[in-house]
Formats: structure tokens, C-alpha cells, sequence
């Protein structure tokens, strides 16, 4: 029995005192730590909880279960770095233009999405970044090849600024990214994800809807791209490893796929956990194959689900139900 | 009478079977027909073929004069073709009333609702009209949650909401039990008087005769009866169809 | 040239054939995608590599039965239980391949390994030079696809595969065992991964990473068609040739996995069953 008036409280963000708490934190965080490591981690977490987010959007809450996200991050790191290299763009611009290009590769993965389904989809998904990553290496005199191009700049010389910008980056991307998942256009992903025919007849072009998922998706891993590109000052064809796109599927495993914010949760919990294993930094890949294999196996809605699950909280999805707006709802009149 | 759906020549096969076979039917406005047949008799390929989820090989489907032979299904959908499926496809992930409230976000809905109706209320009303509520808590059901019977009316409902002129049932009494028939009965015929055209698929002949003005008989694919249900039940070569030569009252 | 070109390509094909086959097999009956597939490739390759020292020909075989054993087992674990979840399975899959990769990276170090031929020497066929290892891959790999065929065609077994392919409830229905045909096609699956290990793995270079080597044949199956045996073996020499063909106008690199990409793209977007599947929309 569900207490309507009860229900329509959880559904608007519960967790609003968690948050303010959270973002409190996040903020006051570098007055107490200037220490250019343990910044950096939190910076790497914040971009890597936008890309993993992004996916999330176009695997979880569309269902397109692409494996080639690296491609949109990829494509975007070299445009933003190239703009940057060669025509003096400042990062500011160059990494909204990365989302950009995002769009475009978003758009061109999109396609092949509509005429395979399922498993050749998969498959063809998982080849595109391979393509990318070859033709870079082979064309050295273009885009650098197999060593990349260095020399981009900073996001800024002071890493505190460059922390707050992956801060801002991440708050901005997951509240939108949220603020999509939850309203009519997250609803009609969502019936794609749970049947595509489905939502067909019921009037849902599901065409147009997957091209617009794959282009948020696109813009969203493209701005994590870009400002990759600029922390590290330096783009090459690693980008495109398909590493880069089980980290983004991993970390948004851990946190819950298809809620989106789960992908900023597991984004520092791998954080730690490479941290706790950095002695020897080949467990990175090892630790994170392991941690997508059980969660994969054993818990595929990930932890945040499942442990709200276990509470019966609903992660409230669709804002529509907000409009309940009181007991005579639903009642019979 | 005005034809809402009109049917030419309809052709399918697969491979070498032939599922749809030279199919003619006109249905008026405001009918409630019945399509019965034995098992793999192509009446869910008809429906399918009906709704864009599948091309024929020839012939064509005209909805209120319009060709929709090619178009697909969320356009023949938003012109006013709503269906359920024979084995119900929920979506699995959301709750009920979200389930109802997809339909509303489709152009038909979207642009009969100029005056700002909210989606909210769309969805329940359609909720009500197939008696998922009350009780209220059922709205917020999640669709996998449902029994079998809410979730056959749940189906009704994600089609209702598209405010469809003609409605394509299949099988909407599979698997209900005692108490669940009757409901949905009243349900069907409620739609009906609402002005709803609707074209039932339906094994349970009992319960579809009850409702039906004419029903449609098909058999390895092609038509071979149409009719009252009285003539039906008296019909030689339908009986055989079902029972074999013996023959025998197929509404008893 | 075009001898080189015929032969190469033969060749390529021979191998490729075994591994889409492979792979295809359990995705057509099993409904998964095992993204380990390639990881049994490598686990005989790197198996035989360490049972050497008891002579080839024993290491062979206990390599090849140790991956099949090993395989199972995973199946059982990892993939089974997730039925025909194939997002889950794939990534189940995938993380398995890497963790694969680690591990032996961890006990054999990053470096190329290369197992011993079985056969030495060269013969000149049309004035080619091939090594005899290679001509001994073709003939053996060829003569396992119909081996495989007849076995899926002709026995009993294999027609439970071929019902279980087509329609597992149904053959569950008329008292097909699932469980042992899955298992049975698995087998035979690790078994065609650890054959073209045993056939080729000596002519090309092994090392942690080569699990990858599945996705050179992704291209194949795309060609092809899932679950079909005949597809992948005629995808497998089509695909082959073309490769050969732009390595030797062209040059080798690049400009192969372009073309190869490219005819992918245009069979996804013409005829996204491939050549001989059945429409998987």
C-alpha cells in the first residue's frame, strides 16, 4: 500500500539534503588539500562521471548498448585539442565544440543502430573506435599518429580553478543529463529500452527519438573529451581504446545504470579503488574487468539500485508524476 | 455506413507458407468485430501487417481512405490504429501510469491537446476506463508487477490513451480467469459504446459472442466466413475448420 | 601475384573461418555473445606454450582439453546462469577476455611467445612459396568446417543443435535436452577457437593481447550472417580475399581495415542480415 501523498514526496529529490551536504563538501574540499595529487584523482573522477553518465543515458535509460563510447570521447579529445594546437581556441571553447563534434560521431554511430539490432549492433559499435585509432596511426603527418600531439593548453595553471571547472563540468552535466532522464523525452527513451515495438505502436517514432539519445550521448562524452584533452594537455590514439569504453560502462554499472547520477557515485568509488591498488598499476585494468564481470553477473542494476531497492525507495523517474497533486487523484470520483 | 479500414487483396507469405492469403474486409465505424480462426490461421500477421509491423507482398490497407500499406507503425499508430499484442508487451521498467502516459507523448495526442490537457490526468482517466484504478496504488505499479489480467487491461490502456478510432484487440481474454473475464468484458464494451471501432481477435468464442456484431472467420489464411454469430455457429465449413467433420456448436 | 593473392588469401579465410564459426555457433544456438571467444584462442596458445616440455603432440591435446574443461566450467559460472541477457553476457564476456589478458600478461609477461609448427619445410604450389605449416592450417581447417557440418547436419546431437538454434522453446518441447545441447555447443565452440590456435597461432605472433584476434573476424559474421555456418565459411574467404587483395595493390595496413570496414558498413546498411542469415530485425 503506497501512501499517495507519501509517494509524491520521494519522487521529488529525496536526497535534497544529501546533495547540499555533497556539493558543500566538494566545494570547501580544496581549502583543505592543496595537494596537487589527491586534486587530481578528483578532477579525473568528475570527467570520467560525465562520460560514464553519457553512456548511461544512450545504455541505461535508452537501452542502445553501444560499446564504442570511447569514439564520441575520442573523436572529441583530438577535435578540441586540434582547435586548440593549430588555431589558438582557449579550452573554454574548445571543449563545448569537442560536444559538438560529439553530436556529429553520436549521429554517425546512431545510424548502423537503425538497421542491426542487438548483438550486431554490439558488435559493429565495438569496431568503429578500432577503425579511428588505425586510420590516426597511419596518417602521422594529420593528427600526430601514434604518439599524438602535445602541447595543448591547461585547463589553467592553478590546479584548484582546473578542480572547480571538473566540478562545474560534472554538477552541470549530471543535473542535465538528470533533468533529460526524468522528464517526457526520458519517458519515451525509456519505453524504447524496455520494447522498442512497444513504443512503436504506440505512436513513438523510436527513429527519431534513438538519433536524439545518441546525440546527447555523444555531446556529453564529447565535453568529457575535451577537457580530458586539456588536463592532459596532450591527445593520442589511446583515446579510442576500448578500455576507455568499459570504464565509462563499469563505472556506470557500479552506480546504477540508467539513473544517471549513479554514474557520479561509481565514478569515485573507482577512484578510491585504483587508488587503494596503485602500488601496481597494471591491477587497473584487471580491477576493473573483475568489478564488470561480478557486477555484471551477480548485480546488474548496480549498487545504488539495489540498495534502493532494499530501502523500497523509488527512484522517482518520470517528473510528470509530480502533477499528482493530491489524494483526489486517482480516486475514484 | 462509413468504412474506417478498408482492406484489399492482402498477400503474405513467408518462405512457403502462406500466412495471409488474397484478404478482403471492410469494417465500419463504430463496428466491434471478431477475427477467429483455429490456431496459425494468420490472424496475428493480418494485425501485424494491419499496423505497419509487417509489409505485405501486395495488396493494400486503407485507414479512414488513407494508404497506410507502407508507413510504420507509430504513423499508423498517430492516425489513429491502436493495438494490443497477444502476448502483452509492457514496459517492463516503468510504472503503470507512466506505461499509459508514452502514449500521450506521441503527435497524435500531442497535437489534440492544444488546450494543455496534462498528461497526468490523460493517463489516469484511460487507467479508470480499463479499471486498473481504483485502487490507486496500481498506478504506481511497476508494469512487471502487474497480474496477468491488469496487465492485459494495462495494454488497453497504453492504447487508449492514443485516442484511437479504431481498436485492435489480440486475444484480450488469454489466460484471464473467472473473475478477471467479466471485467474485461465490460471493459470492450464500454469502449464500444464510447464510439471506439474495434476489431477483436479471440479464441474464447463464448465471451466474443456476447460482444461482437460480425465476425470474421479465417483459416490458413484466407477468409472463409463472415457473418452474425449465429450464422457463424451454423456455418459447414467453419465448423469443420474447428472441430473437424463432425461438426458440432461452436458458441454452446 | 594473383597466386599470392589466391593462396594468402585461402589461408586468411582458413583461419578466419574457424574462429566466426566458432563464435557464431554459441551466438546463434545460445543467444550470447561470447566476447571471450578469442581469449580461448589464446589460453590454448599460451597452454601449449607452457606442456611443451612433454612434447607436442601431448600438449596439444591436454591444452585443447584443458580449454574445453576450462570453458565449460566458465559457462557454467559466468554465462548460463545470465541466459539470453546478451548485454550482460557480452560484457560478462568482454571483462573475462581482459582479465584473461591479464593474468597471462601477469604470469607470462607482455612479451610475443610463438609455439613450434607441426610441420616444417615449404612447398611451391602455382610457383608460390608456402610454408607447410600454412598449407596444413588450410587442410585442416577446411576439413574441420565439414566436419562440423556433417556433425551439425547428419547426427543426432546435431540436429538438437540446429532445434535449439531455431526455437528453444519448442525444442524444449519435444524433449530436447537444453542444457546438454548448449554445453555441447560450447564445446565444440572452444574446440574450433583452440584448433585455429593449434593451426595458426605457430605462423603468426601470440602475445596477452591476442584475444583481439576475435575482432578481425567480427567483420565475417557481419558478412555472413549470425548463425549460419555456411555464411561464415563463405564470408570467411570473401572477406579474406578482399583483405589480400588490397594488401597487395595498395599495401598492407591500414588501407585493409578501411576496406574492410567499409564493405561492412555498405553490407549493414544494403542487407544487415549478410549474405545468408536470416533477417535478425
Amino acid at each position: 500500500m503506497v501512501n499517495m501523498a507519501d509517494y509524491i514526496k520521494r519522487v521529488r529529490s529525496p536526497r535534497l539534503t544529501l546533495i547540499i551536504i555533497l556539493l558543500f563538501l566538494i566545494t570547501i574540499f580544496p581549502i583543505f588539500t592543496t595537494n596537487y595529487y589527491v586534486l587530481s584523482i578528483l578532477i579525473s573522477a568528475n570527467v570520467f562521471a560525465v562520460f560514464a553518465a553519457s553512456w548511461d543515458m544512450l545504455a541505461g535509460v535508452t537501452g542502445q548498448f553501444s560499446f564504442g563510447q570511447a569514439l564520441f570521447f575520442g573523436v572529441a579529445a583530438y577535435m578540441s585539442g586540434a582547435l586548440n594546437l593549430f588555431l589558438g581556441i582557449p579550452p573554454l571553447l574548445t571543449i563545448p565544440l569537442g560536444g559538438a563534434f560529439g553530436v556529429v560521431v553520436g549521429f554517425l554511430v546512431g545510424l548502423p543502430s537503425l538497421r542491426l539490432k542487438g548483438r550486431f549492433f554490439t558488435i559493429t559499435s565495438l569496431i568503429f573506435p578500432g577503425i579511428l585509432s588505425v586510420l590516426i596511426v597511419e596518417y602521422p603527418d594529420l593528427l600526430g599518429g601514434e604518439t599524438g600531439f602535445y602541447g595543448l593548453a591547461p585547463i589553467s595553471s592553478e590546479i584548484w580553478i582546473t578542480y572547480y571547472g571538473s566540478v562545474i563540468l560534472m554538477l552541470l552535466s549530471v543535473f542535465i543529463l538528470t533533468r533529460i532522464a526524468t522528464s517526457n523525452i526520458g519517458l519515451i527513451f525509456r519505453s524504447i529500452r524496455d520494447d522498442e515495438d512497444a513504443a512503436e505502436a504506440t505512436g513513438i517514432n523510436t527513429t527519431k527519438y534513438k538519433f536524439l539519445s545518441f546525440a546527447i550521448s555523444g555531446f556529453f562524452a564529447g565535453i568529457a573529451g575535451g577537457f580530458q584533452a586539456h588536463l592532459l594537455m596532450f591527445v593520442g590514439p589511446y583515446v579510442f581504446n576500448i578500455f576507455y569504453s568499459l570504464q565509462a560502462m563499469t563505472i556506470a554499472a557500479l552506480g546504477g545504470i540508467g539513473t544517471i547520477i549513479g554514474a557520479v557515485g561509481g565514478s569515485y568509488l573507482m577512484s578510491i579503488l585504483n587508488e587503494l591498488l596503485r602500488d601496481v598499476v597494471s591491477f587497473r585494468v584487471i580491477i576493473t574487468a573483475i568489478i564488470l564481470l561480478l557486477i555484471f553477473r551477480f548485480l546488474p542494476r548496480g549498487i545504488l539500485r539495489t540498495i534502493t531497492k532494499q530501502c523500497k525507495v523509488p527512484l522517482g523517474m518520470w517528473r510528470g508524476l509530480k502533477k499528482l497533486r493530491s489524494k483526489e487523484d486517482g480516486y475514484n470520483p | 455506413m462509413d468504412t474506417i479500414l478498408e482492406v484489399k487483396n492482402l498477400n503474405k507469405r513467408f518462405g512457403g507458407i502462406v500466412a495471409v492469403d488474397n484478404f478482403n474486409l471492410k469494417v465500419g465505424r463504430g463496428e466491434i468485430i471478431g477475427l477467429v480462426g483455429p490456431n496459425g490461421a494468420g490472424k496475428t500477421t493480418f494485425f501485424n501487417l494491419l499496423t505497419g509491423f509487417l509489409k505485405p507482398d501486395s495488396g493494400d490497407v486503407f485507414l479512414k481512405g488513407i494508404k497506410t500499406t507502407k508507413l510504420k507503425p507509430h504513423k499508423i499508430a498517430n492516425l489513429g490504429m491502436a493495438r494490443t499484442f497477444q502476448i502483452v508487451k509492457p514496459f517492463k521498467g516503468m510504472l503503470a501510469v507512466e506505461n499509459v502516459a508514452v502514449a500521450c507523448m506521441s503527435d497524435r495526442v500531442r497535437t489534440a491537446n492544444k488546450n494543455g490537457d496534462d498528461v497526468i490526468s490523460k493517463a489516469l482517466e484511460s487507467l479508470r476506463r480499463v479499471q486498473i484504478i481504483p485502487p490507486a496504488e496500481n498506478m504506481f505499479k511497476l508494469a512487471s508487477e502487474l497480474s496477468h489480467g491488469y496487465s492485459k487491461r494495462l495494454d488497453i490502456a497504453r492504447a487508449l490513451a492514443l485516442e484511437p478510432e479504431i481498436l485492435l484487440l489480440d486475444e484480450p481474454f488469454g489466460g484471464l480467469g473467472l473473475k478477471e473475464t467479466p471485467i474485461m468484458q465490460s471493459v470492450i464494451k464500454r469502449l464500444h459504446k464510447d464510439g471506439i471501432t474495434v476489431i477483436i481477435i479471440e479464441h474464447k468464442l463464448r465471451e466474443l459472442g456476447k460482444l461482437v456484431e460480425r465476425l470474421v472467420v479465417m483459416n490458413f489464411g484466407e477468409k472463409i466466413a463472415e457473418g452474425t454469430p449465429r450464422e457463424i455457429s451454423n456455418n459447414q465449413r467453419v465448423c469443420e475448420a474447428y472441430l473437424g467433420k463432425e461438426g458440432g456448436s461452436l458458441f454452446a | 601475384m594473383i597466386e599470392e593473392i589466391v593462396i594468402s588469401s585461402l589461408i586468411l579465410g582458413g583461419l578466419y573461418s574457424l574462429l566466426s564459426i566458432g563464435f557464431s555457433l554459441i551466438s546463434g544456438v545460445a543467444r550470447i555473445m561470447n566476447f571471450a571467444h578469442g581469449a580461448f584462442y589464446l589460453i590454448t596458445a599460451y597452454l601449449i606454450y607452457t606442456l611443451l616440455p612433454l612434447g607436442l603432440g601431448i600438449a596439444i591435446i591436454i591444452s585443447l582439453v584443458l580449454a574445453i574443461f576450462l570453458g565449460l566450467l566458465i559457462y557454467r559460472v559466468l554465462i548460463g546462469p545470465l541466459r539470453e541477457k546478451e548485454v550482460r553476457v557480452a560484457l560478462v564476456t568482454i571483462a573475462l577476455a581482459l582479465i584473461v589478458q591479464e593474468t597471462i600478461k601477469f604470469i607470462y609477461g607482455p612479451q610475443i611467445i610463438s609455439i613450434p609448427i607441426l610441420i616444417s619445410g615449404t612447398t611451391s604450389i602455382w610457383g608460390v612459396i608456402v610454408t607447410n605449416q600454412k598449407l596444413l592450417a588450410l587442410v585442416v581447417a577446411i576439413a574441420t568446417v565439414i566436419f562440423l557440418w556433417i556433425l551439425i547436419r547428419r547426427t543426432k546431437r546435431g540436429k538438437a543443435i540446429q532445434a535449439v538454434a531455431q526455437n528453444m522453446d519448442v525444442a524444449r518441447l519435444v524433449g530436447i535436452n537444453i542444457r546438454s545441447t548448449l554445453m555441447t555447443s560450447m564445446a565444440i565452440s572452444i574446440l574450433l577457437a583452440g584448433i585455429a590456435a593449434v593451426l595458426f597461432a605457430p605462423t603468426w605472433s601470440v602475445s596477452p593481447t591476442e584475444w583481439t584476434i576475435l575482432f578481425r573476424a567480427f567483420p565475417v559474421i557481419i558478412l555472413g550472417g549470425m548463425g549460419s555456418i555456411k555464411g561464415s565459411f563463405a564470408a570467411a574467404f570473401i572477406l579474406a580475399t578482399v583483405e589480400k587483395v588490397v594488401e597487395f595493390t595498395w599495401g598492407g595496413g591500414y588501407i585493409v581495415e578501411i576496406a574492410t570496414f567499409a564493405l561492412m558498413i555498405t553490407v549493414i546498411f544494403l542487407r544487415p542480415q549478410g549474405l545468408f542469415g536470416k533477417s535478425i530485425r
